[in-house]
């Protein structure tokens, strides 16, 4: 029998990172968010859309039969439908969030996880993209998707192609309204649980960052600039200008444009500071 | 029970956790303060103390800040000896599993309803002492009554949300739905349904409410958005939240009782 | 004083953790030993009042464990899993949790004192848990487990992450309160460490009680794998051919360089009895005599499969 000779190689090169491994991360992610609990709030979330299908069903029959007041033809024609539709389901935006984001970082922070991934040739881009995508992709299943579908549907029940031509846009409106909304959400979701310690503390914080500063809108009317500080008021301030539709807030582009920039920014600085292989304990 | 309440009180304050409900509560004070600064900046009328504390005390903390880290911390009594696993030195001592509980209710309430009410006091300050001790110290009832909601809300949310925290993995969505959803929508609609919140019970013992209630001059209540609540006395709704807060005591004395925890399944 | 379990299971969903097990733990040191999975962490939860059984029961002096707070006055235990309240100093850990038994603040302090004592604790004692070594967590959760003087002690894993001179330290603790007539039962999958401590097995697998009782006992009952006996000895010949007359011996191994021997054989006490009359009839000088089998690790390694 042989024996073979097994020598000891140094080996000097370099773990090539792989393209479209943020995606193992993601697919992983997305399975294992997929529980009881979500598929209950998910239901939730989806009543509305059903409300808005039967309105335009209900609304197109009763404008076949021919009658039609001004509230009809709202519902029926007016874009603000939409819009409405995307600004109401940004409670459950926040909800889903809350429920697929707010311990994907923090849970691998209490255990001590980062090393696995990145002893691996996974870059923190990967990483995060990766997380980014589980909260996005089931924030855009509660907004844009059935905001599209809603749209589909209105185009298909429409006697002809007047809707379709006239309103073709809606379809860009929606697919950007809720990708800046499921962004931004995401960001800040994912920010939040790098800092935390745990799921509870980082959802918490969460949802006081975006509804306080709605609630000190409301007490405090009289100063100005208040409503910057409430993102919920900026992604619907943001939302009417894509539509174009009259903004429900006061402040300006400019002033909505740079505040959204800067938290997307200070989220990424927080991941970046966080998201590490080795932490200094003092 | 009295070491166990102990242990719970100074495990409380001893916590990481305690830092950021310090800070969570700390924040409205820091807005009432941020708010005099910039009102006296950009205004120049006086502060309509009757007209904001209301505002600050109900909108702020009864409708927000009680309810949210009532939810926090209830949901927090079984969940974080789960979570840290030291649940199994707990449930190993020779004492009833309900007295676990309990004795951790209790020092979530005392610790919650200390950190609300200082909090409340430095925002009722801060609005009054512009304007003078006197006004300070004659509207200290108003503050005493708010904080005496505050209390019993604290009593209520905490037995609700450490019932809903025994009974489900994720408690923190569905408290979230629970109040910033249906007690949110619920109690301002009319008819009968707002009997079934928590907050309907609180409006009808809120000092402020009552008082402008009593007056004709409801155009000018600045809370003109809460229906009315003269349907029910101050004594049914602390009957109700009473009796709210026992059963929920009761329900999640007796689900950590009978319920098993393997602590070695994820949260 | 007693622990048993009659009929005994546990099931998660799927998951069988025990099954159907019949045990009883007397007092003195009793192994409970297996590889991953066996059960034996399920076991000591139930003995332990934290799970439920699914069926069966487990009874403490013939009280049932599960939610029978009273029991565990008399109970002491260090969970496997590394927990605890961080903030806490290790005497203030030890002392929280005996004033949980109803002490008051002198006792408890008192037997916080000798328990931190007893595990080698005591420069350690106002230092945070956070910042302790592994083995000193380890010896920290002893010391809550011992501080009362519980009639019962039950220690899962206790050995896990300490260094040599710290697993001396408690094994010679454990043998002490095995010596005192209490019941201390200690899991683990390291048979060597069992080994040192007690010669009484519980061995489980696959959620089941595969032996229970004195090692070398239960070594005899294996009848399906002969026992192996090395001898040196100064004619290797003549008692090679000696011990083939005999049925018992199945084979015998010699090494004439060596002056050595193996032998295989089913009924082991016989064969040890006969060793000396073989020897002074032949004139055989013996001059080793040991089995490489009659150990733990043989016995588990026959056993679970």
């Amino acid at each position: 029998m042989p024996i073979f000779n097994e020598s000891y190689h140094t080996w000097d090169g370099y773990l090539k990172e792989r393209p479209g491994t943020w995606f193992v991360i993601a697919k992983t992610g997305v399975k294992l968010a997929w529980t009881k609990g979500l598929i209950f709030l998910l239901i939730f979330s989806i009543i509305p859309f059903f409300v808005g299908a039967v309105k335009i069903f209900l609304f197109s029959k009763v404008q076949d039969v021919g009658i039609m007041t001004p509230q009809i033809k709202k519902i029926v024609e007016d874009v603000s439908f939409f819009y409405d539709f995307l600004k109401g389901q940004m409670f459950y935006l926040i909800l889903i969030s809350i429920f697929t984001g707010a311990g994907l970082i923090a849970r691998d922070r209490k255990n001590k996880s980062f090393g696995f991934y990145f002893s691996k040739p996974v870059s923190f881009w990967d990483y995060v993209a990766g997380k980014f995508f589980i909260t996005g992709a089931y924030g855009f299943l509660v907004t844009g998707a059935p905001a599209l579908v809603l749209f589909i549907i209105k185009v298909l029940i429409s006697r002809d192609a007047s809707f379709l031509s006239n309103y073709y846009y809606l379809f860009f409106s929606i697919l950007g309204a809720s990708i800046l909304s499921v962004i931004t959400m995401s960001s800040v979701v994912l920010a939040f649980s790098a800092v935390a310690q745990n799921v509870r503390t980082a959802a918490i914080f969460f949802f006081t960052f975006l509804i306080l500063p709605d609630i000190l809108r409301k007490i405090f009317s009289n100063v100005p600039f208040v409503g910057v500080f409430s993102l919920t008021a900026l992604l619907k301030q943001a939302q009417a200008y894509i539509f174009n539709v009259q903004t429900p807030y006061g402040f300006s582009d400019i002033s909505m444009i740079t505040a959204i920039l800067l938290i997307l920014l200070l989220s990424l600085v927080i991941l970046k500071l966080k998201v590490r292989t080795t932490e200094v304990v003092s | 029970m009295l070491y166990l309440l102990r242990f719970f009180t100074i495990n409380s304050f001893k916590n990481k956790k305690f830092t950021g409900i310090a800070a969570l509560c700390a924040l409205p004070v820091v807005f009432t303060l941020l708010f005099i600064v910039l009102y006296s900046l950009f205004t120049e009328q006086e502060i309509n103390f009757s007209a904001l504390f209301p505002k600050i005390s109900l909108l702020l903390y009864v409708h927000f800040l009680l309810p949210l880290v009532s939810l926090f911390l209830g949901s927090a009594v079984i969940g974080d000896e789960r979570e840290e696993q030291t649940l199994s030195y707990l449930l190993t001592r020779p004492v009833p599993r309900a007295r676990i509980i309990q004795a951790k209710l209790l020092s979530s309430w005392v610790m919650l309803s200390v950190i609300l009410n200082i909090s409340l006091f430095f925002s009722y300050s801060i609005l009054t002492i512009g304007s003078g001790i006197s006004h300070w110290s004659s509207s200290l009832l108003i503050f005493i009554k708010s904080g005496a909601v505050l209390v019993t809300g604290a009593a209520v949310y905490l037995s609700l949300f450490a019932l809903v925290g025994g009974l489900l993995k994720r408690p923190v969505v569905a408290g979230l739905f629970f109040i910033f959803g249906w007690e949110a929508s619920v109690a301002f609609l009319p008819g009968k349904i707002k009997y079934a919140t928590i907050v309907h019970y609180l409006h009808s013992l809120y000092p402020s409410l009552n008082q402008i209630n009593n007056t004709q001059n409801l155009k000018a209540n600045i809370l003109n958005f809460i229906v009315s609540v003269k349907n029910i006395s101050p004594l049914k709704s602390i009957i109700v939240l009473t009796a709210i807060t026992g059963i929920c005591i009761f329900a999640a004395s007796l689900l950590l009782s009978i319920k098993e925890y393997r602590l070695d399944q994820n949260q | 004083m007693k622990i048993e379990s009659i009929k005994l299971s546990k099931w998660y969903g799927q998951v069988i953790g025990v099954n159907n097990l019949n045990c009883s733990v007397e007092p003195g040191i009793t192994g409970l030993l297996g590889p991953n999975g066996a059960g034996k962490t399920t076991l000591i939860r139930l003995m332990t009042g934290q799970l439920r059984p699914s069926k069966g029961s487990v009874r403490i002096n013939g009280e049932e464990v599960w939610n029978n707070h009273r029991l565990f006055k008399n109970i002491g235990y260090a969970p496997e899993k590394d927990a605890f309240w961080s903030h806490m100093t290790g005497e203030e850990f030890v002392y929280s949790l005996t004033r949980m038994y109803g002490f008051d603040h002198d006792q408890a302090s008192a037997m916080t004192k000798k328990a931190i004592e007893t595990v080698e604790m005591t420069e350690s004692k106002d230092k945070k848990i956070a910042g302790y070594s592994k083995g000193m967590r380890q010896r920290i959760k002893i010391a809550q487990a011992i501080s009362t003087d519980p009639d019962i002690l039950i220690l899962d894993e206790p050995l896990n992450g300490m260094d040599p001179i710290g697993r001396r330290s408690v094994i010679d603790l454990i043998r002490k309160m095995g010596k005192m007539e209490k019941i201390v039962v200690v899991s683990s999958h390291i048979l060597h460490e069992i080994e040192e401590m007690t010669d009484t097995i519980i061995l489980m697998s696959h959620g089941r009680v595969l032996a229970q009782g004195n090692i070398y006992e239960i070594r005899e009952l294996i009848d399906t794998h002969p026992l192996k006996v090395v001898i040196r000895c100064s004619n290797v010949d003549v008692l090679t051919a000696k011990l083939m007359e005999y049925e018992d011996v199945k084979s015998v191994q010699f090494d004439r360089e060596q002056n050595q021997l193996m032998v295989e054989t089913v009924k082991p006490s016989e064969f040890h009895k006969r060793i000396p009359e073989l020897a002074l009839k032949n004139n055989i000088s013996i001059y080793s005599l040991y089995s490489p089998d009659e150990n733990l690790e043989a016995v588990f390694s026959y056993l679970v499969r």
